[in-house]
């Protein structure tokens, strides 16, 4: 264990001189110390569950009920085949709800953690990822249905379900900094999680994850619309090559836009702002 | 290295909000008062330029009004507030005994929480192994400790806090109030450990209104009034500027009405 460490806070933002304070500091210290945030997240599953009779089922269930019901209804409303429909909603269905998740819980997550972070440990980067640990299990758990799906449907090759092992990371990578923004700006502003919960509902019903974006040709009002949509691109962009096709152009460069963009915002506000979070809460 | 705290001209600004005054209305008028009213953001100031040196070997007593700033100053030296101008210092490994409950989760077993609670202190799985059986028999609580979290009293509860957070010597013990916890069996038991932590730490910094304790404690004192140092030096001198400290206020206050 260090026994030593040294301190210094200036009145102008802090210099990452150390390395230690930084954001990558930061992060690298807690990636390499995973007990925290890991563990303690999966515990808080499974004493969730504890209780009940099925246990540790729960997890896989709602997935399986979600998709294979309303797969089934709405493949015949928007008039696709039940074998190409089941994986592109179980697919959609998975992405979305774990973006959903990880905004929901980083939104809150300085707050809820204020006992923490007031006894002096003030490495917010702990915190994030347990925001983004809990949905990561929850997602896994989902996983296993949707590529149990993947692996049923007959219009699903293997090379489309082994794309995941390289779009997937991108999705995980995106949603790191996409949490530290939104628990940064949750942690100033009480209204960020009422505004989220807002927004999400809305955003499920208008993101391509039920429908086809092909109903919107992107040259219409309403196409251009349904793209200025970053969850569309991010879902699309681990959903399309896992079903057989390229994602659309535009979607590449978006989320190649995001990641690079994103993770340069994150440094920026965490440099800047991460030092007033324990006034904020 | 030797282990010291710098505190160099340090000050804090918190942002805090509050409600337009309303005089006093009928029930009905505070109600949607408080529903309709939006809450301004202010900033105190509630460290004020606040200078002092610890050095190794020293036992702190912190004395001060309520609303002094001395769990603030805490708050400032165990690094969870980062001062808004001044510098601050500290070198050795710091520990703050504020919250015993703290990061407990009620529906996992006590050996769970044990893991839960020594890996937020930072401290390595395997070392924590070792510490669980210790850990386990200094609270007394070895027969319960495959059971939920919350099937045991509150007192228990505490006791397994405070056998967890003093489990492990740090150079530096910060502390908010002495800790006094559980049945008559207990407290005794964990007195000496207290004690004894205090003894092997380098530099202990505690903030409390118990005179009697802290003279036996602590060595020197530093009195806080409004954020800033009012007085810095020998225990009981410390405790003698404090006295008249509060003696004064009340009459300040009556001149002031």
């Amino acid at each position: 264990m260090a026994s030593h460490m040294e301190t210094r806070a200036r009145a102008l933002g802090i210099s990452g001189k150390s390395g230690g304070n930084g954001l990558v500091g930061h992060l690298s210290a807690s990636i390499r110390r995973p007990e925290f945030w890991a563990y303690s997240t999966w515990l808080d599953i499974v004493t969730r569950y504890r209780r009940t009779r099925l246990g540790l089922a729960w997890l896989l269930l709602p997935t399986f009920v979600f998709i294979t019901v309303l797969g089934n209804v709405y493949s015949l409303l928007m008039g696709f085949s039940v074998a190409e429909y089941l994986p592109y909603l179980g697919l959609g269905y998975a992405c979305w709800r774990f973006m959903l998740m990880c905004i929901n819980e980083s939104s809150t997550v300085f707050r809820s953690h204020k006992a923490f972070i007031m006894d002096g440990r003030v490495r917010l980067t702990d915190y994030v990822l347990r925001a983004i640990a809990k949905p990561m299990f929850f997602f896994a758990f989902a996983l296993v249905v949707v590529v149990g799906v993947l692996i049923w449907s007959p219009a699903v090759g293997w090379l489309g379900i082994l794309s995941l092992v390289a779009t997937l990371p991108v999705l995980v990578v995106n949603m790191v900094w996409i949490s530290f923004c939104v628990a940064l700006l949750g942690a100033r502003f009480p209204d960020t999680s009422e505004f989220i919960g807002t927004l999400l509902v809305v955003g499920f019903l208008l993101t391509p994850i039920l429908w086809h974006v092909e109903r919107f040709p992107a040259d219409t009002t309403r196409g251009f619309l349904a793209r200025m949509n970053p969850a569309f691109h991010l879902i699309d962009f681990v959903r399309a090559p896992a079903l057989g096709q390229m994602p659309e152009t535009t979607s590449l460069f978006v989320v190649a836009g995001l990641t690079v963009g994103g993770w340069l915002l994150m440094g920026v506000l965490y440099r800047r702002y991460a030092r007033f979070v324990p006034l904020w809460i | 290295m030797s282990v010291h705290i710098r505190v160099k001209d340090v000050t804090l600004d918190v942002p805090f909000y509050e409600q337009a005054p309303s005089g006093t209305r009928s029930w009905v008028g505070t109600l949607l008062g408080a529903a309709f009213s939006p809450p301004r953001r202010r900033f105190a100031r509630i460290l004020d330029h606040v200078s002092f040196d610890i050095d190794s070997g020293s036992r702190v007593a912190l004395l001060g009004r309520n609303g002094a700033g001395k769990t603030t100053l805490l708050r400032v030296l165990s690094g969870a507030f980062q001062p808004t101008s001044g510098v601050l210092e500290v070198s050795g490994a710091r520990q703050a005994l504020l919250n015993l409950g703290l990061g407990f989760n009620s529906e996992a077993t006590l050996v769970e929480n044990i893991f839960l609670r020594a890996t937020a202190m930072g401290i390595a799985p395997a070392q924590i192994r070792e510490m669980v059986p210790q850990i386990l028999e200094f609270s007394g609580l070895g027969e319960v400790a495959q059971r939920r979290l919350s099937t045991l009293s509150s007192g228990q509860r505490m006791r397994l806090g405070f056998a967890i957070s003093t489990s492990v010597q740090h150079d530096i013990m910060l502390m908010d109030e002495w800790f006094g916890a559980g049945d008559a069996g207990f407290v005794n038991k964990a007195r000496a450990r207290l004690n004894d932590r205090v003894a092997s730490s380098q530099i202990v910094v505690l903030a409390s209104h118990n005179f009697q304790m802290l003279r036996k404690v602590c060595d020197s004192g530093i009195v806080l009034e409004q954020g800033k140092v009012a007085f810095t030096g020998e225990v009981n001198a410390a405790i003698e500027a404090y006295k008249k400290i509060y003696r004064a206020a009340p009459k300040a206050e009556k001149k002031a009405a």
